[in-house]
Parts: C-alpha cells; sequence; structure tokens
C-alpha cells in the first residue's frame, strides 16, 4: 500500500499548530457549525476530481452514494451514463444500537448492518462515501469499512472526507451536491459529533486492505482521501 | 221531474294540451339506451375510455392485495399490495399511501410510502415526503430535497415501440443494437427484483 501526499507540507503544519495549542492549553480552533452554514458554499475538490479521473473508461459504471439523495448528485452521476445507488447510511447507522463500554460488541450490530447494507462483491465501480466516517459509531467502523472493500470492484474508487477536529467536537453534518466533476456544493443538515479524530497514520491502518491512497487538504480544514481498492 | 231530468251539460271546454317545455337553450336529450350483451359493453366502455380522462380513487382506508391494472390516471392514498399496471397513464401515490408493489406506469408522483420497482416510460418525481425503497427504471427522475430513496437509479430514454407491453422482465426481447464507444450504451438487459 502506498500513499502519496497531495498537500503534505501544509498538513504537517496544521498538525504542529494544532498540537502547540494542546501543550499550550490553548483551546482547539473549532469547526464552522451547520447553524453557520445557512446558505449552499460551492468549494472546490480536488478529491472528487481525482475519484472521477481515476474510473474513467470503465464499463458498467455504477457508483453507490452513501449521503442523502438529491437532485444534483443523480443528475450529474447519470449524466455520466453511470447507474446511481443511493443508500443514506448516516441516519441507518443513527439507528444502529450502541454496545456499552463495559460489554462486548453486540453481534445484531453486525447483523444490523448486513440487513442494512448488503450488496453484491465487487458492485460498485466508485463509492462516495462523503464524511460518513466521521460520524460513525466505533464498533461500526471497521464493518462498514470491510463492507465497502468487498462491494468496490478491484481498480474502483472510493471518497472519503475526514474532518480535522478533535473527538467529541460539534462538527456540522453536511450535505454534499456534486455542481461539475471538481466542484462541490456544501450545505449544512445538522449539527453532529465528531466520534474520533483521524490523522493520516489513521486513515492508513483503516484502510490498509485498499491499494493506494490519495490525500488533499482544503482551506476548510477537510482532508479529502481518494482510496483505490 | 227535472231532478231526474239528464241536464245536457255544458261541453267541457277542451283539453289543453300539456305541451313539455322545452328549453331552447338547454334541449332534452334522450337518454342513451344500455345494453346487455358483452360485445355491445365493450364497445361501450371504449367510447367511455375516449372521453376526457377520470383519475381512480383508492382512498386512505382501502387495502388491496393482488394486482391493480387499469386503463387510466390512478390515485392511491390507501394501501396496496402485489401489483400495479398503469402503462400509459399517470400513478400518484398520495401522502398517506403505502404501496409495497412492483409498479409499471407512465408517470409516477410519490408522496408517500413505495417499496417495489419502479418502471416508468416518462418520469419519476418523488416529492419530500416520499420515500422509495427499490430500483428505478424511467427517462427522468425528479427528487425533492427531504425525500428518502434507497436503491439504484437507471435513465433509459429509449421508448418502446407504440402498443407494445412494458415488461418488467426483457429476457426474451433483444437490446437492440447500441454504440460501444460510451459506457452508457452498455445494453446490459434489465432484471426485475423480486420483492422480499
Amino acid at each position: 500500500m502506498s500513499a502519496s501526499n497531495g498537500m503534505g507540507a501544509s498538513l504537517l503544519s496544521g498538525n504542529v499548530r494544532r498540537l502547540l495549542r494542546q501543550v499550550l492549553g490553548q483551546p482547539d480552533v473549532p469547526l464552522p457549525a451547520a447553524a453557520e452554514i445557512t446558505t449552499s458554499l460551492q468549494r472546490r475538490s480536488n478529491g472528487l476530481r481525482e475519484f472521477w479521473r481515476g474510473i474513467e473508461g470503465q464499463p458498467q459504471q455504477a457508483i453507490l452514494d452513501l449521503g442523502s439523495a438529491c437532485q444534483s448528485n443523480l443528475s450529474f452521476i447519470t449524466g455520466r451514463g453511470c447507474k446511481l445507488y443511493a443508500e443514506d447510511l448516516f441516519h441507518i447507522a443513527l439507528r444502529a444500537p450502541v454496545p456499552r463500554k463495559d460489554q462486548p460488541p453486540l453481534p445484531e450490530a453486525a447483523a444490523f448492518f448486513r440487513e442494512n447494507f448488503s450488496y453484491s462483491e465487487g458492485q460498485f465501480t466508485g463509492i462516495l462515501c462523503w464524511d460518513l466516517l466521521d460520524f460513525l459509531p466505533e464498533h461500526l467502523l471497521k464493518p462498514c469499512v470491510e463492507n465497502l472493500h468487498a462491494f468496490l470492484k478491484p481498480g474502483g474508487n472510493l471518497l472519503a472526507f475526514f474532518h480535522t477536529g478533535s473527538p467529541g467536537q460539534d462538527a456540522p453534518v453536511c450535505l454534499y451536491r456534486i455542481h461539475s466533476a471538481d466542484t462541490l456544493e456544501v450545505t449544512g443538515r445538522e449539527t453532529g459529533k465528531l466520534r474520533r479524530h483521524f490523522n493520516n497514520r489513521a486513515i492508513e491502518n483503516l484502510f490498509r486492505n485498499f491499494s493506494s491512497l490519495k490525500f488533499y487538504l482544503s482551506r476548510d480544514n477537510l482532508r479529502e482521501v481518494v482510496i483505490v481498492r | 221531474m227535472d231532478f231526474w231530468k239528464r241536464k245536457d251539460e255544458p261541453p267541457l271546454p277542451p283539453k289543453e294540451e300539456i305541451q313539455p317545455i322545452v328549453n331552447p337553450v338547454n334541449p332534452v336529450k334522450e337518454a342513451t339506451p344500455v345494453s346487455t350483451s358483452p360485445q355491445e359493453r365493450k364497445l361501450e366502455v371504449a367510447m367511455q375510455d375516449s372521453t376526457p380522462s377520470t383519475v381512480a380513487h383508492i382512498g386512505k382506508s382501502v387495502t388491496i392485495k393482488g394486482e391493480v391494472s387499469g386503463n387510466e390516471d390512478l390515485y392511491i392514498d390507501g394501501q396496496v399490495e402485489g401489483m400495479i399496471e398503469v402503462r400509459e397513464h399517470n400513478l400518484t401515490i398520495g401522502p398517506n399511501g403505502r404501496v409495497q408493489a412492483n409498479v409499471n406506469a407512465k408517470q409516477v408522483v410519490l408522496h408517500g410510502s413505495l417499496k417495489g420497482n419502479v418502471k416508468a416510460s416518462d418520469r419519476v418525481d418523488i416529492r419530500k415526503s416520499g420515500s422509495l425503497i427499490g430500483d428505478v427504471i424511467a427517462a427522468r427522475v425528479m427528487i425533492e430535497d427531504g425525500a428518502s430513496i434507497k436503491g439504484s437509479v437507471d435513465i433509459q430514454k429509449t421508448p418502446e415501440p407504440a402498443g407494445r407491453p412494458l415488461d418488467m422482465k426483457r429476457a426474451d426481447v433483444a437490446p437492440p443494437p447500441m454504440a460501444e464507444a460510451h459506457p452508457k450504451y452498455s445494453g446490459s438487459p434489465v432484471e426485475a427484483k423480486k420483492l422480499n
């Protein structure tokens, strides 16, 4: 597995600044709350561009969108000739039972995932995960990634976003609408809490069964990762 | 004795013939006779179909299990389980509608809940209160913000020849030859999923 940093220097400086703040006891820079994202914001997405570039030319493209269904994503994806599969996994994950800390993981949780997130092996050319993994409960994270690996066909691309905040920090849960091949329109839906902090090493470990990762860091502290199976 | 004598009663005035009141603006029309023979009844149904379109309405207290088919627009606000075939007409599922069926229609507008595969020759419109679990094949699909969809969306703009039924399974029909340059024109046959 190889990894290439799109903007490694700025990512490193961002991590150093965060570490200094923690050492000096300064509060972390809060992420913009969903309430602040009252209007849609357009932002360039290098990760999205790389995602489409990586699957270009593959036959019978099927794209799995794990965000909330929206007209712009449907129009864009079907306009490219792809078949769209919609699955609002975020709200499904919110209904999953949460095990207590003093108890082992509930077997029903994995079964719940299998019942609600079941597709064929290698069914998808691309999977748009957005920032779902930042908000998934811990006991669902690994089963989710394992399923994503199975559902993606060899050479397929997975696009995932990771916020750069601290665990427990409020973060906007956004709807990502595809405006063009490299532009997203971001609309705040609600506010959630980041379950964990992902650094590059943690992301590499999480997707260790995949073949390669590419990192892109944007100005709004959102790390875009394109994972190739 | 004059008492017993029949008197010549004066003749009664001639009875005025009661003429029917005819309104020159809305003349009275004769009722169309209804025949009872089957052949003539089929003709009457065909004549009714050519009249301005009507909408068949299934109210919210109605539950139907089985196949629902027709030659007119259909509005469902109740519960339907089975199969719905209104091929050249529109299907609207109201906000109270709970449908668990495969649907074959010209246009589908969803305000309620639908579990099943949808095939529309024109358009599928999922409104913000709508929830769809199933696969969609249509020329156009519209989704309002707030709508829920779980399943696949496949845009197929190739119209079926006139008078040819839109079968859910195309196993017996060979796909038309299409250019191979674009993945959209891969010509893979459509398979219908069975409801669980």
